[in-house]
């Protein structure tokens, strides 16, 4: 399911070196609803948050982090990309991905250069 | 005659530095703001708000490009709302004036906008049952989005809110109302504006500094809302804390207020989108 409502940015500072640590910032604009508030009319509003986040570095999982109503409404992550000792010849792709309650997902991806 | 012409040049000029201090005392919200929260502002990899600042571009290059040039020709523009409808009949702000672009382009919703929907009459009780004016609300994502990046490009912008050509009447009379409306004590605890944004400023409110109520760094991400709001939104959320009837949204009471607000804070610098807590 495409989800082109929920913005997302993902910026990544460092030097791409090989055995570097880069930093990286992750920002969701998901509304993480708790399933605790109710409309005017008295009607919840049904629970939806950001259950996953996978993040990988060209396919290889960096981490995943379960997350739940705890996270506040527009997620920051921040987490270092520790880079391998001997960069592959492509770029590098630093990518994440996330999964609702309601079954969105949302994915986003850079690519590190070398420089 | 000279010395006479000399001293009474010195003496304009030191009354032209005293209505100058005069003016400086004037302060936006976010001096009152805790370290962490300016920095969070200034960092624009984990404020918020960058969100709704990358969504209104976006929408911008696709829907308002085409007739309006960069976002840069309209920041002067953006420090000069609420203005009143050429037809003089309806205050609108920035939200409201992005919500009649989006519906004249066609571009959002269809749906028409509703004649006689505000401003025919001024008096408190009955505009608060008086339904939106434009379909699309201020707090709406789109509208925010777009507001919110409009206030970007205008950030360093001085307010400059003045009566159109022809309309300085009925301008007045809304100006009047707004500040009527900010003097007069209402609600259970029983205050107005002024006698916390006039008189108690500085002063602690709960864990909050109170401010002087200058509306420079709107639509605002409030921490305790978790979104980005309208000024409208605000408002009403100072309707809320003096336990008095909300007016709906889009009413003329808040376009009134907010009419008042910005004349009051004319000449002070756009510093918005901003962050509360």
């Amino acid at each position: 399911m495409d989800t082109p409502n929920i913005p997302m940015r993902l910026n990544v500072t460092g030097t791409v070196r090989a055995g570097n640590t880069l930093a990286a910032v992750l920002l969701i604009g998901h509304p993480m609803e708790s399933g605790y508030r109710t409309l005017d009319s008295g009607e919840r509003i049904a629970k939806n948050v950001i259950t996953s986040i996978r993040v990988q570095l060209s396919g290889q999982a960096l981490f995943d982090a379960e997350t739940g109503i705890g996270v506040s409404a527009h997620p920051y992550l921040a987490f270092p990309v520790p880079l391998p000792a001997t960069l592959p010849p492509n770029d590098l792709v630093l990518s994440v991905a996330w999964v609702d309650d309601k079954g969105q997902r949302g994915e986003i991806k850079r690519e590190l250069k070398p420089s | 005659m000279k010395a006479l012409a000399l001293w009474v040049c010195m003496g304009w000029v030191q009354l032209v530095c005293a209505a100058e201090t005069l003016a400086d005392t004037r302060t936006s919200g976010s001096v009152y703001l805790s370290p962490q929260l300016q920095a969070l502002k200034k960092d624009s990899n984990a404020n918020p708000v960058a969100l709704w600042i990358d969504r209104g571009t976006s929408l911008w290059q696709s829907q308002c490009q085409s007739c309006h040039a960069g976002m840069d020709s309209l920041k002067r523009s953006a420090a000069s709302f609420p203005r009143l409808a050429p037809d003089g009949k309806s205050l609108r702000n920035l939200e409201d004036q992005i919500a009649v672009c989006e519906q004249r382009s066609g571009s959002a919703a269809k749906s028409p906008i509703p004649a006689n929907a505000s401003a025919t009459s001024n008096t408190a009780s009955a505009d608060n049952l008086t339904k939106p004016t434009f379909s699309l609300p201020n707090d709406h994502e789109d509208v925010l989005a777009l507001s919110a990046a409009l206030q970007q490009a205008a950030q360093g912008e001085r307010i400059s809110v003045a009566a159109s050509s022809g309309q300085d009447a009925l301008w007045q009379a809304r100006l009047q109302s707004g500040q009527q409306l900010y003097q007069t004590r209402m609600g259970r605890i029983n205050l107005a504006c002024m006698h916390c944004h006039d008189q108690k400023v500085g002063a602690q409110m709960r864990a909050d500094v109170i401010t002087q109520g200058h509306p420079t760094g709107f639509p605002i991400y409030r921490m305790s809302w978790q979104t980005l709001g309208s000024t409208e939104r605000r408002l009403r959320a100072c309707y809320s804390g003096v336990q008095a009837p909300l007016p709906a949204p889009g009413s003329s009471d808040l376009r009134d207020l907010e009419l008042f607000m910005k004349v009051r804070a004319n000449g002070m610098v756009l510093d918005g989108p901003s962050i509360r807590r």
